[in-house]
This record gives C-alpha cells, sequence and structure tokens, in this order.
C-alpha cells in the first residue's frame, strides 16, 4: 500500500471526538505466526472425517457465550510433555504453544474457526485469528481482517484485533477455559473435559467448585460472567490491560476473581452481587434494570450489550435474568 | 442506525473546523481574480457497497478533506489542483472500529472560460475543464484502505469517483454551466470521469473489477442571497454508475441532494455550511453527511 496514510493516529485522534470506546488497534500481525489453513493447524489429522490431532482434546464451557445461536465446538492442545498450571485458580498460566480452537456453525454448516496460540512465555503471548470455511467445507482459510455475513448467513467473523478487545480483559487471554467453568461441581453435571484430557493437561486435579445459590441464581450469575466478566471484571489484570474496549471497571460479573478471596461461599460474595446490585440491577424490578436494558438492545455501539459479537437478542438469556432479578 | 447518523451529522456540525469537495470549479471566479483556494470538509456516517466477498458492504464513519487550489493563468484559462484524504473509522466485523486514513487521488486540472454572456439582466456563463487524476488510491491486501475510499465514495454519493476510487487513473472532461440574475444564480454541471484501470494486485480474485470504468455525474443547483451575508443553496445530485469501476452489485443510479447555507465573513473569504443525504439507490437511508467549507478569492 504504497500511498496509504501512515499516521493511523492521526486519524485516532482527529475523529476521537466521542472518546468512541470502541476504537480498536489492527492486530493483524497478531496472526502472523498462524498457519494459512485451518487444516494446518493441528486441530485435526483428517479434516474430512473430523479426526483430532494429537494432544487435541474437547471440551465444553458450563456457561456459554451468547453468538447469536450459532452451535460451537471447542478444543484445546498443550504440547507434549507440558502442562497447564492451574495452582492460582483464579489465573490459570497456559505454556507455550498451548492452542485453542473454537468452531462457529450454523445449520451444520461450517462457517468459521478461531483459534487463540500462546506464541510466547507471557501471559499476553497470544496470536489469534479466525479461518473462514471454505464453501465446499473441505478446508478453512485465515482471514486476519475477517468477513462479513459468512457463506452467506448473517454470522460475521471478527478480525485479529476484535478477538483481543474481549481476551485482553483476562490477563491468561483465554475465555471459557477455567477452573469455574470446568471443575467439577458437588452435584453430577455434563462432563466438561475427558478425565484423559484433565490428566493430561493439568498439573494437578482440579479442587471441586460450586457456583452458589438457588438454580436460577446460579444460572444468572454463570450467565452474566460467560457474557459480560471478560470486559466486566475487577482483577487488576483487567484494568491495566490495553483492550479496545473500556469499560466501567466498577463493575464486575466475574465468577473466578472470587475463588480464593470469598470461596463463593454465597451469592452475596459474587462480584455481581456486591458491585452491580443498586446499579445496573434493581432488586425485583427487572424493567428498570439497566442489564437488561442493554441486552435487550442491538442497536450497535455501546448501547447494546456485548457491544461486539452479536447482532441479535438473547432472549433465552434475557429470561434467564429476568427470572433471576425479579425474584431478588 | 438513525440515532447513529443523526449523532455524526450533528458532531460533523458541532467540531468540525476544517473545510469540504466538490465537483471542480464549484464556485464562480471572477476574470479579475487571480486565485481560489479552499478547504473541504465532509464527516457523516456511511454502510455502502464493497466489492470483495468478504465485505460485500463497507460502514463506516468519519470525515473527508479536501484542499483545493485554482489559479488564473489567463483571463480565460485557469488551473487548479485537488488533493482529497479520508479520515474514518471502520467497522470491523464484530462491531469494533479501527481507525484508518487513506490518500484519495489528488487530481489537476484545467479549466476554460468558454462563454460570457449578458443579456436582459442576466449572465450566463459556461465553462469547461479537463482534470487528471494521479492514481495514488489503493487497495491494500488488508482492505483497509480500500473500505475507507469506499467510504469517502458513498459519503459524496458515489460523485466523485476521480477522486475516491482505488487503481484508477482517472480523466475528466466537465462542463459547468452558471445562470445569474440579481439575488439568484442557477446552476447546471455535468462531468463524464472515465477510470481507467491501472492496478487492482491488492484485491482478492473473487472480486470482479472493469479495466474501464465510466460513471457520468450531473448537478443542478440553485442558489438565493438572502441577505448581503447569506445565501442559500440547494443541489440535486444524479451519479449515473453506467460502467461501474467495481462490481458490487450497486443500483447505477444515485440521486444525492445538497443543501448549503454560505456566509460572507469578508471580501474575499465565505464559508459554507453542508449538508448532504443520498436517496434512494445503493445509499439511501444509509448514508449522511454534513461540514464546512471556507473558500478565498483574491
Amino acid at each position: 500500500m504504497p500511498y496509504k496514510f501512515s499516521l493511523g493516529g492521526l486519524a485516532g485522534a482527529m475523529l476521537c471526538l466521542a472518546c468512541e470506546p470502541r476504537v480498536c488497534e489492527d492486530r493483524a500481525n497478531a496472526s502472523d505466526a498462524l498457519p494459512q489453513r485451518l487444516s494446518e493447524t493441528g486441530l485435526f489429522q483428517d479434516l474430512e472425517r473430523e479426526r483430532l490431532g494429537p494432544g487435541v482434546f474437547a471440551y465444553a464451557p458450563e456457561f456459554v457465550l451468547w453468538s447469536d445461536g450459532t452451535d460451537k465446538r471447542r478444543w484445546v492442545f498443550v504440547p507434549d510433555g507440558a502442562q497447564i498450571d492451574t495452582s492460582d485458580l483464579e489465573n490459570w498460566r497456559f505454556p507455550r504453544g498451548s492452542k485453542f480452537w473454537k468452531e462457529f456453525s450454523r445449520d451444520g454448516v461450517h462457517l468459521e474457526t478461531r483459534l487463540l496460540q500462546k506464541v510466547g512465555n507471557g501471559d499476553a503471548d497470544w496470536a489469534a485469528a479466525a479461518y473462514l470455511w471454505r464453501q465446499d467445507q473441505s478446508d478453512a482459510e485465515l482471514a486476519p481482517y475477517g468477513a462479513i455475513d459468512a457463506l452467506g448467513t448473517t454470522h460475521n467473523v471478527p478480525a485479529s484485533g476484535e478477538c483481543f478487545a474481549c481476551h485482553d480483559g483476562r490477563s491468561n487471554r483465554v475465555l471459557g477455559f477455567s477452573a469455574i467453568q470446568l471443575a467439577p461441581r458437588s452435584e453430577a453435571t455434563p462432563e466438561r473435559l475427558p478425565e484423559t484430557a484433565r490428566e493430561a493437561l493439568f498439573a494437578s486435579a482440579l479442587p471441586t467448585l460450586d457456583v452458589p445459590g438457588t438454580p436460577t441464581e446460579s444460572a444468572a450469575l454463570g450467565y452474566l460472567h460467560a457474557n459480560c466478566s471478560h470486559c466486566h471484571n475487577q482483577s487488576a489484570a483487567a484494568q491495566s490491560a490495553e483492550k479496545c474496549l473500556n469499560p466501567n471497571q466498577e463493575l464486575g460479573f466475574d465468577l473466578d476473581f472470587t475463588l480464593y478471596t470469598d470461596r463463593l461461599t454465597s451469592v452475596s460474595s459474587t462480584a455481581t452481587y456486591r458491585t452491580a446490585l443498586g446499579r445496573v440491577i434493581e432488586r425485583g424490578n427487572p424493567d428498570a434494570s439497566k442489564v437488561m436494558e442493554v441486552m435487550a438492545s442491538r442497536q450497535g455501539g455501546v448501547a447494546q450489550m456485548p457491544p461486539l459479537g452479536t447482532e441479535r437478542v438473547d432472549e433465552r438469556g434475557l429470561r434467564t435474568l429476568r427470572s433471576w432479578i425479579g425474584a431478588l | 442506525m438513525r440515532a447513529r447518523a443523526l449523532g455524526a451529522l450533528l458532531l460533523s456540525f458541532l467540531t468540525l473546523c476544517v473545510p469540504l469537495a466538490r465537483a471542480e470549479p464549484p464556485a464562480p471566479f471572477p476574470p479579475d481574480q487571480r486565485w481560489q483556494v479552499a478547504a473541504d470538509a465532509r464527516a457523516g456516517t456511511s454502510t455502502g457497497p464493497y466489492v470483495t466477498a468478504a465485505f460485500p458492504e463497507t460502514t463506516a464513519y468519519g470525515a473527508t478533506v479536501t484542499l483545493r487550489g485554482r489559479l488564473r493563468w489567463t483571463r480565460r484559462f485557469s488551473v487548479g489542483l485537488r488533493v482529497p484524504l479520508v479520515l474514518a473509522r471502520l467497522e470491523q466485523p464484530a462491531g469494533a472500529l479501527y481507525a484508518e486514513a487513506a490518500w484519495g487521488n489528488p487530481e489537476l486540472y484545467g479549466a476554460f472560460d468558454l462563454l460570457r454572456s449578458e443579456q436582459g439582466g442576466w449572465t450566463l456563463d459556461l465553462t469547461t475543464s479537463l482534470a487528471l487524476g494521479a492514481p495514488l488510491a489503493e487497495h491494500d491486501s488488508a482492505q483497509l484502505a480500500g473500505r475507507v475510499l469506499s467510504f469517502a465514495d458513498a459519503l459524496e454519493g458515489f460523485g466523485e469517483p476521480e477522486l475516491f476510487t482505488p487503481g484508477v487513473l482517472p480523466v475528466t472532461p466537465a462542463a459547468h454551466l452558471l445562470l445569474s440574475s440579481g439575488s439568484w444564480r442557477f446552476g447546471a454541471s455535468l462531468k463524464l470521469p472515465l477510470l481507467t484501470r491501472v492496478s487492482d494486485a491488492s484485491l482478492p480474485s473473487d472480486s470482479a473489477t472493469r479495466p474501464l470504468g465510466f460513471v457520468p455525474v450531473g448537478e443542478l443547483s440553485a442558489r438565493r442571497q438572502l441577505l448581503p451575508w447569506l445565501a442559500v443553496t440547494a443541489a440535486p445530485r444524479l451519479t449515473v454508475r453506467a460502467v461501474s469501476p467495481v462490481d458490487d452489485h450497486a443500483s447505477p443510479l444515485q440521486l444525492l441532494v445538497i443543501g448549503q447555507a454560505e456566509f460572507q465573513l469578508g471580501a474575499a473569504l465565505s464559508a459554507a455550511a453542508v449538508f448532504q443525504a443520498p436517496l434512494g439507490g445503493a445509499l439511501g437511508g444509509s448514508t449522511l453527511a454534513g461540514g464546512l467549507t471556507f473558500l478565498a478569492t483574491f
């Protein structure tokens, strides 16, 4: 691009009229370390038959991020001989070479598969990009700038820089693969990670962790954790991270960052109850609760929550929160 | 969308201090004047078509800034220059914004005052011009500069393709008619940009470009001097993408309506607040812009 104006900062400065919080850095070079095709990433050793590559394990977090109703599958890989350091329950440390994939499909058609790959030893050393599936589903191509309306659907594939808008909210950059999402519960629950995977991935067994409250309360707290807490959390790392989203750090919806301090012994010990009640959540009155208003909005920008990655309201999620707030 | 468009419009009026871009030559250039310099700014928001499969449309808000100058060479011949710059925030697929900037195609033109006639209180001026653009606006492999330029093109209702089409060599013959009487002035312009493709190397293979684009643009205007220091102008502009330089599946016809309030700030200096909105076509309802022009003639 011989004539592309190089002073992107000038553009940012001149257009920073409203201090738009959604402005991201173009971090497409974050995908430089990644292969050009999904078939080269190690996810599958036989892509057509979907035979996973060696050391790759499927997992399913208990609380999931709303992605406009797409079907999602997830996988994790840790290099042979290395393991995830879970000694800090609130912030696992991942060895260099770790990989996470998340696949998005609609009506059985694969649309994109995102890859998050640890490329250094520091917590922030991750590369990220999406792979856009070919129309014939034979493979997926690296798409560092994403795509709009992938394969004729309404699903948009994020640009690399956008990945970090959410992932920078955690000091280890990993979302959905954490103690609160994967640890065993006191009561029988569906397996989130096969035992063979747990043995291979973790240096020590995960403790039993329960989300407090009634089923309604824990469902609501889990929903807020999965959908809001990657930005709205009060951990020091989140406050200091360079994020393109700069949310109100006074609010916290996370469950992870209270594991040590409170052991999640009661709902009142959660960040949500401590920081959001009376501010964006009005006891017994979902209609007066800001959190419901922004969740029900898809006007774009920060008038809607989440502000990125969704164009459809999560009606089921709204019902979950409405029941909970109404009963508070 | 509506709220964002209105917000951007308001912002443009409240905060832009940099002047904007019109078909040249846009204003009367009296024979006894030697220099005319202007700065134009348009700010707004747009969702318009783009040319790649991954990005069939572009949503952005931002501004175009065009500096222009014109020098009278002889009594009837003048030369001019336009240099366009675009500053935009491009909406990314998941909804984040990237701040990007890109140059358009600088343009050098010569204008010849073909006719001046006064009769019955009416004055008729006919000017012809020929502009040659430098093909400096480029697509980039990231489709950022290309989308920024596409946004600028949309803000102008596709009416400045010679400035904002990347990868082409623009040659633009044009004719401009001005009819003045008392407080009224009527204008008619027709320009015929011929866009010869010189590069599309950075576009993905699924993008359909054409070796030659031909995008005639016609504009009518009516201007009324209300007060010694205030004039208002209304102008519809029709762009016909007879041969679009890219196959973006957009409608070939695009109407743009322009409203302008012009303030005489001194003997040689005027400023204008401009509002423009495409109607119908590919941009109607999704694109809105406002801006300022500062024009000095001396």
